[in-house]
């Protein structure tokens, strides 16, 4: 935990060069602060994706962060909330982009990757809102059959789109546009043909 | 030497009703007829339409989520919801099973955590595409308590239900007031009286054009929504549908309309 939590200052620190207290609320909300952040991982497991993690130490990992999530009553979580969610779109953009390269076919194991990265996320989520519906919306997409009819331009759509978040701080606004532009596209279909009833 | 002077093409305006905005998120074909409507003319929706939807497919999903938050097991939590769907939200059902099939496919796999964050994000999509690729909103009833309520989170679902509990119809009666002449047009059509299907509203147009106070009544504001649309809809804009009472209603009226086939992926009528 000690690990933990010094790792975390250290993150801090790097966000705003004014930044002398990093309890002080201004200075950890600004998305600018977070943007300039660098993508610090706290375990090398957890930053490549395609590593080979045994699953106890993987559920170990999860662990570690729910606790340092529910724990942590400051703004210091929501720095790490920030950076997890910027870690994740960054993983499921580099996904995105093997499956525009490879095809669906050759993609379904990478799929099978951002479906459980997305759950694992989810876990932790419960108090943040607009983190929230953007995995929920990311989740929606693979867990229907849509995205297997996704065209290369759609995934193209995708991946541009998920920019958005990628320095890890997801706005309301941004949230509202992504979902237009999802709906737009027919990236996210929520609605499945069903028979009409006599 | 005299510069011609280029002829301006009027945009035509349309209006779309509830059932159109509905059927969109479950008919891509629909979205993709209304896209190719909306490159050269002007689509609107009304502050009423989005009312319904928000009363309607919005309020059913909320129930749902709370009913499966306050459960131990989502798909006992679901057969609850189902029976307890009442026959009017029938419209509603269709795109509401959609959905569900969608959501339930994977249920029992599920985290409930999940499950809820995913049917949250279902509400959220819903609500902020309502106007996507509509060139606006008009009409009355933008003042509506319902439509003011924000349900952005699902940290406000309880209290929204709470506000439609109170305000569980509208008092049509002040606006209706505008529009008495159209309201006994409506009472003394023989076709209107004589349509089958559309008995109940007939009814209801009926008791309103003899007393407008009717109007003030639960039964009476539920049954006649779309009527109010279609009164609500300036004669400029015609009004696209799916729906068989808006024929009856519009020819009525002399307002112009369109109705989409559900089944069909073209424009199946255009009157003036």
């Amino acid at each position: 935990m000690i690990t933990y939590r010094n790792r975390m200052i250290s993150l801090t620190d790097t966000n705003a060069t004014n930044n002398t207290n990093p309890v002080d609320d201004k200075n950890f909300n600004k998305p600018e602060d977070i943007k300039n952040t660098k993508a610090e991982p706290i375990n090398e497991a957890e930053r490549i994706p395609n590593q080979t993690v045994t699953s106890k130490k993987y559920q170990q990992i999860l662990e570690n962060d729910k606790q340092i999530i529910s724990s942590q009553k400051d703004p210091l979580s929501t720095n790490y909330l920030s950076h997890k969610t910027k870690q994740i779109i960054h993983e499921v953009m580099d996904y995105l982009k093997t499956w525009e390269t490879n095809g669906t076919e050759e993609s379904l194991v990478e799929i099978t990757e951002i479906k459980k990265r997305l759950d694992n996320i989810a876990t932790y989520l419960q108090d943040y809102p607009s983190n929230r519906v953007l995995v929920g919306m990311l989740r929606l997409i693979f867990d229907n059959n849509n995205w297997m009819k996704m065209n290369t331009g759609q995934i193209n759509v995708f991946h541009n789109e998920l920019k958005r978040f990628q320095t890890g701080y997801v706005s309301q606004e941004e949230l509202v546009k992504f979902s237009q532009q999802l709906f737009r596209t027919k990236v996210l279909q929520i609605g499945e043909e069903v028979n009409e009833e006599e | 030497m005299k510069k011609s002077k280029k002829s301006k093409i009027k945009k035509l305006k349309y209006l779309v009703d509830t059932s159109i905005q509905i059927t969109r998120f479950r008919q891509p074909y629909l979205e993709k007829e209304l896209t190719k409507l909306s490159q050269s003319n002007l689509i609107y929706t009304s502050y009423y339409v989005f009312y319904e939807f928000k009363a309607g497919i919005i309020k059913n999903l909320i129930d749902y989520y709370l009913i499966v938050k306050n459960s131990t097991d989502i798909a006992s939590a679901f057969s609850y919801w189902s029976d307890r769907f009442r026959p009017r939200e029938l419209k509603n059902k269709l795109i509401l099973d959609s959905i569900m099939a969608n959501l339930y496919e994977k249920m029992e796999l599920k985290n409930k955590d999940i499950y809820l964050i995913q049917v949250e994000s279902v509400i959220f999509h819903l609500l902020k595409n309502f106007l996507t690729n509509i060139t606006g909103i008009i009409g009355d009833f933008s003042d509506n308590e319902i439509l003011k309520f924000n349900i952005d989170k699902s940290e406000y679902y309880e209290d929204f239900q709470r506000a439609v509990k109170a305000n569980s119809f509208i008092k049509l009666e002040p606006f209706l007031k505008s529009k008495i002449t159209e309201i006994q047009t409506l009472a003394n059509n023989d076709t209107f009286k004589n349509d089958k299907k559309l008995e109940k509203l007939y009814q209801c147009i009926k008791e309103i054009s003899l007393d407008l106070s009717k109007a003030n009544t639960h039964n009476v504001s539920k049954s006649i929504g779309d009527a109010i649309i279609t009164l609500d809809c300036p004669l400029s804009h015609t009004l696209v549908t799916t729906d068989h009472s808006f024929e009856v209603l519009c020819t009525c009226l002399s307002k112009p309309y369109m109705r989409i086939s559900k089944d069909a992926p073209v424009l199946t009528e255009a009157t003036s």
